[in-house]
């Protein structure tokens, strides 16, 4: 692509009519960073996801993705949903292969099966998504994403639905599944947990109308677990941002 | 489940069956039942697959715009409340006692109802199919033909449903206003007015159990193989 940024946001702002949502955001994510947004639940994480989606505009300021002036849907991007999303009447087979209507039949079903095997789900590739677990769902969303092979993969609280010890495993899938591909991710959570296992850097958002009031760089080095010294360190650094904005003491 | 849908069987075979022994106690079934029964099913499928065809793709190809979706709902709901035997002596002055009369008012009995709950299953499509197709670069028909219908497929069979029942009503009732000399309708009345009791009896016990065949076996089947399997009922 010969882009050095994937997205740039300069000075976006959003209101639904009165209610400001986000205001005066600035930030620029890198090929292959992986940055994680928290902030208080509404407090206009998805909206902003929204916006770099290009689902919605921003009521003023600016957001470049890739070589786009602004933000619009296409397939350079990929989005998982919190609420998984998936098409109930394709089985998961034709799910990952939706994104995929521009090649030759053989070719569609060898790239589809191959983000199948890459999320564990190939066994299940005639099943119907009404079969699925949610963690299940969720990897069909993923391998959906990530078929048609988007630049950057936009995923709003993707694991919120699911029980805690699910979401650990999926973090850790998600961790593996990356692997290998070059992919800007924007990933909004409210669990500090997760950004930091997750993220290079996590960004701190503000209650509404959301802003940026803290980045923090993470670099666990080959150490990511969760218990690790430096883990904690970040978690603790983190929280105390976070905790400032929700308003819960220390 | 298949205990649950057996004992709905039974139930409906029990009033047929009562209605038949009612009929046995004044005389026999005569075999010209028959050729009735014939005559209306054949009335019946014209008006309703014609008004299917026309109601849903008219459907589809307006729903897609939400200002029209808006304007047009009332509209039908309005005319839904017509019921459609109202239309029928319009339909003898206009168009005259014919065979043509009876069809019209069978295809006008479902038509309302299939495009109105088309329409009504667009309105409840969720945001984020869309979303998740835009990104995918779906163009309009695309969105329309692989998104819209199928999400909406729930209200469109609704729509389907419905129209099997009303036009069935609407068929009996236009035979028996005098647009036609034959049908299940039109047996009815000439049982009354001959005061054939158990010939009344026995339409009515075949006007019953048709209409629950039908949507037994058109509808349902088509319900398992889509919106059952998928989990959006």
């Amino acid at each position: 692509m010969g882009n050095n940024v994937s997205v740039v946001c300069t000075n976006v702002t959003k209101n639904f009519g009165e209610l400001g949502v986000l205001e005066d955001i600035n930030l620029t994510v890198q090929p292959g960073e992986f940055a994680v947004f928290l902030g208080p639940s509404g407090c206009g994480k998805s909206t902003f996801l929204s916006l770099v989606a290009g689902f919605d505009f921003p009521s003023s300021g600016n957001i470049q993705v890739m070589d786009m002036d602004q933000a619009k849907p296409g397939k350079h991007v990929g989005f998982v949903f919190q609420e998984y999303a998936l098409f109930p009447w394709k089985t998961v087979l034709g799910n990952v292969e939706s994104g995929l209507l521009n090649l030759e039949k053989a070719e569609r079903l060898d790239r589809a099966m191959f983000y199948l095997e890459k999320v564990g789900l190939e066994d299940f590739a005639n099943e119907y998504p009404l079969r699925l677990s949610g963690g299940m769902k969720q990897r069909v969303g993923i391998a959906r994403a990530l078929a048609y092979d988007p630049d950057i993969l936009l995923m709003d609280e993707p694991f919120g639905a699911l029980d805690a010890q699910t979401r650990k495993y999926m973090q850790q899938e998600l961790h593996r599944i990356l692997e290998g591909f070059q992919k800007s991710v924007l990933f909004v959570t409210h669990s500090v947990l997760e950004a930091v296992y997750l993220a290079d850097t996590v960004y701190v958002m503000s209650k509404r109308p959301a802003r940026i009031v803290y980045r923090e760089e993470i670099d666990l080095g080959e150490e990511r677990h969760y218990t690790g010294d430096r883990f904690l360190q970040y978690r603790e650094e983190i929280l105390h941002y976070l905790n400032a904005q929700t308003g819960i003491s220390e | 489940m298949n205990k649950i849908v057996m004992s709905r069987e039974v139930t409906a075979l029990v009033a047929f069956g009562i209605l038949i022994a009612s009929g046995l106690f004044f005389n026999i079934v005569p075999k010209t039942v028959f050729s009735h029964i014939g005559l209306s099913l054949y009335r019946m499928m014209t008006g309703y697959i014609i008004s299917i065809i026309v109601g849903t793709t008219l459907a589809v190809i307006l729903g897609m715009n939400i200002y029209i979706r808006t304007a047009v709902k009332p509209l039908l709901s309005f005319l839904m409340s017509i019921p459609t035997i109202a239309w029928v002596p319009l339909l003898l002055i206009i168009i005259g006692i014919n065979e043509q009369s009876i069809i019209i008012a069978i295809f006008l009995g479902s038509f309302f109802a299939v495009v109105f709950n088309t329409l009504e299953g667009f309105d409840n499509v969720p945001q984020v199919y869309f979303r998740a197709a835009s990104v995918m670069n779906y163009g309009r028909l695309h969105m329309l033909l692989r998104i819209a219908v199928p999400a909406s497929f729930n209200g469109i069979l609704v729509g389907w449903k419905l129209g099997i029942a009303y036009s069935w009503r609407a068929l009996v009732g236009a035979e028996m206003l005098g647009a036609a000399t034959g049908g299940l309708g039109y047996l009815a009345f000439a049982s009354r007015k001959f005061y054939n009791l158990g010939m009344l009896l026995y339409t009515l016990a075949f006007i019953g159990l048709l209409g629950y065949l039908l949507n037994r076996f058109i509808i349902a089947s088509i319900e398992r193989k889509t919106v059952r399997k998928w989990g959006i009922t």
